[in-house]
């Protein structure tokens, strides 16, 4: 298997000192993978670094063994639905646009291509009739459909989304994860940062647990051991008890 | 009456009002028009020094005095930003009162300089476009040519600026330059408006277009293009009402009428318009009230057994559970739409009504059902939540109901379902 992303003793942080600390994991090639970890593990950080927003103190991040900035455009990245401004006077459709932008940048001319291509992402998404709408008048799971087909106008080869399921209803939750599988099985790599470990193992093909630390990476049926969540959310007792529950419950269910 | 505005003066104004507009269209968008606010109250401190150093007031003198204290200004409001933790407010606040105080000290100083013309100073502080030279125009024009150049030709770098900005950093697209040109266009533009409104009312030449491109459309190139219009509008409309009282400064005019139309707009806008929104609430309310007195007289004929039955307004009253606003009235719009006739005192359905009331009943009966059989909610409840449901319901909703609950023929309460009659 091809590896896509390789992240190697990564530590990054803030002024006040490093949120994560020897951060090495691999995520292959076609798949759904999530970085999973409790409040405050560095999800955000882990992410950001990646991204190129944030130095980091050492370490390297490759894609196809290359620096971010020379693949950014195969790496569409989609952030937390708040960290935008809802009210900007803009309709679906244009958002989804900014999607075709990035390889046309500031000046250079849409072509009949780009708009077939936001057609087609808004069609996925089962947006298209709503491409008129203005993007204030749209539902937590409308904005995140809107922002996932602007990934998808782009062309990547490789998505990264943070929080893509915060605060939509299960319905959209279930329907965009298909969505992310799809372009999994075409080949592509999704990558989601998740909070949720009770769906992490139904939701991700390739888990990256993480607290500041990497607890663990692989598949979900070796990571998620009892241990390791022990390991990556400490002392919680009662949630450990449920998760070990629902966890020994799903091994008996076949596998979706 | 003839009003005195020469042509001058008239593209001074279309210009500066236009291009006032699309900065303030911008600056709006980015939540940032406060800032335009400390720049044009920093312009008067640059020209009045310039004045003091070189007893000069034309106009490329006290323009270049003005653009290096906006300038000034931007970089202490950007450097305090980010070597501070302060909030915006505060760093704005202190940055105006700095500057105008500064301003308003150097203009004191300048009135006791004897021999030198500076009425030109005076007018920069409320804004008289009398002042305001032939020769002088061809750089107004210039300037906003340039500058509303420059809006449209960030169009793209706007959204990513504006609308999301972690999504430009991370496909390497000059967010922080961007950031940085709207502050000099803003530094520069405002030197404009601020000559035709007066430095401490600018920002109203830049709110209130503004305000009406953002409250008339949905996209930014619509946006800006209404702004760019109306600031254009009422730039010369301020000049006109000036021109026609002696005596009045054109900077407040400007502003009021600017201002005015903005709450206008406020008000009577399509889509967040206040009073638009509370006429609908009312049309609301009569809807419903009309579709309550519908389906009371449907129970009561009902219960008469007699669809032909005439009422009257006391037992559709006590039939009622829901009163409307006004009975009298909404019959009589009943009436007007061909739903009931008056005979004497009392009232028939026509058989557009009846047919309407029985869909409203079918439709109230239905979601009774619906709430008590698969929501579960006790038969004893499910009236009052239908009552209020019933009003909303749109017609894809309506026909799942029917699908689904085709087969049933009671409401909980054991009344009829009244399927016969087309949809």
């Amino acid at each position: 298997m091809n590896t896509v992303i390789k992240v190697s003793n990564l530590t990054a942080g803030y002024d006040t000192g490093p949120v994560i600390w020897g951060v090495s994991f691999e995520i292959p090639e076609g798949v759904v993978a999530g970085i999973v970890g409790p409040n405050g593990a560095g999800k955000s950080t882990l992410l950001k670094v990646m991204v190129g927003m944030l130095k980091p103190h050492s370490g390297t991040v490759l894609f196809w063994n290359k620096q971010y900035d020379e693949v950014y455009k195969r790496i569409a990245y989609v952030p937390q639905k708040e960290e935008v401004d809802w009210t900007f006077p803009a309709t679906v459709y244009d958002v989804v646009m900014m999607g075709r932008w990035v390889h046309r940048r500031l000046w250079g001319r849409i072509t009949k291509t780009d708009r077939e291509l936001v057609k087609q992402a808004l069609e996925t998404v089962e947006m298209w009739d709503y491409r008129h709408r203005q993007i204030s008048r749209l539902s937590g799971g409308q904005q995140q459909r809107v922002f996932f087909a602007r990934a998808l106008a782009q062309d990547p080869d490789l998505f990264l989304l943070d929080e893509p399921f915060a605060g939509v209803d299960m319905k959209t939750e279930e329907k965009l994860l298909e969505l992310l599988k799809n372009q999994a099985s075409q080949g592509k790599t999704v990558v989601v940062v998740h909070h949720n470990l009770f769906t992490a193992s139904e939701h991700f093909q390739w888990l990256v647990l993480l607290n500041m630390h990497v607890v663990s990476v692989g598949p979900p049926d070796s990571v998620l051991t009892p241990e390791n969540i022990e390991r990556a959310y400490g002392g919680h007792l009662p949630v450990l008890a449920r998760l070990s529950q629902r966890l020994s419950s799903l091994k008996e269910k076949p596998t979706r | 009456m003839i009003i005195d505005l020469p042509i001058h003066i008239l593209i001074a104004l279309a210009f500066i009002g236009w291009f006032s507009g699309l900065m303030g269209a911008i600056l709006l968008v980015h939540h940032r028009v406060l800032i335009g606010d400390v720049l044009s109250h920093s312009v008067l401190a640059g020209s009045a020094f310039v004045f003091l150093i070189f007893m000069d007031a034309s106009f490329p003198m006290l323009i270049a005095g003005a653009f290096a204290s906006t300038i000034l200004s931007a970089i202490l409001i950007e450097f305090i930003r980010t070597n501070t933790p302060l909030k915006d407010d505060v760093i704005l606040g202190i940055v105006l009162a700095f500057m105008f105080a500064l301003g308003i000290s150097f203009l004191a100083v300048a009135q006791r300089i004897p021999d030198v013309d500076k009425t030109i100073l005076n007018t920069l502080l409320l804004g008289e476009v009398s002042a305001i030279l032939p020769n002088e125009v061809p750089y107004m024009v210039i300037a906003s040519v340039i500058g509303s150049l420059f809006i449209w030709g960030f169009y793209r770098g706007w959204f990513f600026t504006g609308f999301d900005s972690v999504f430009g950093y991370t496909q390497h697209l000059p967010v922080g330059i961007i950031r940085k040109i709207l502050l000099i266009i803003t530094a520069s533009g405002i030197l404009l408006t601020a000559y035709i409104s007066g430095v401490v009312l600018a920002v109203g030449l830049l709110i209130a277009p503004a305000l009406i491109g953002r409250y008339f459309s949905t996209r930014l190139h619509t946006t800006l293009l209404i702004a760019g219009f109306s600031g254009s509008a009422l730039a010369v409309l301020g000049g006109f009402i000036s021109a026609s009282i002696e005596g009045l400064s054109t900077g407040p005019l400007i502003v009021f009428s600017a201002g005015l139309i903005g709450l206008l707009t406020i008000m009577f806008s399509p889509h967040y318009g206040i009073i638009l929104h509370k006429l609908r609430y009312q049309i609301f309310k009569w809807t419903r009230g009309m579709e309550n007195i519908l389906r009371a007289g449907y129970k009561l004929l009902e219960q008469k057994g007699n669809m032909s039955y005439a009422f009257t307004i006391e037992e559709l009253k006590q039939t009622c559970d829901d009163p409307p606003p006004s009975w009298t009235l909404l019959l009589k719009v009943l009436e007007w739409k061909g739903f009931v006739q008056k005979k004497g005192t009392r009232w028939t359905f026509t058989s557009a009504g009846l047919e309407k009331a029985r869909h409203l009943t079918r439709l109230h009966r239905l979601l009774e059902l619906y709430l008590s059989e698969i929501v579960k909610i006790a038969p004893e409840r499910v009236h009052s939540y239908a009552e209020s449901l019933e009003h909303i319901i749109t017609p894809e909703v309506e026909k799942r109901l029917y699908e689904l609950l085709r087969d049933k023929q009671y409401d909980p309460h054991k009344k009829p379902v009244p399927w016969n009659g087309s949809g």
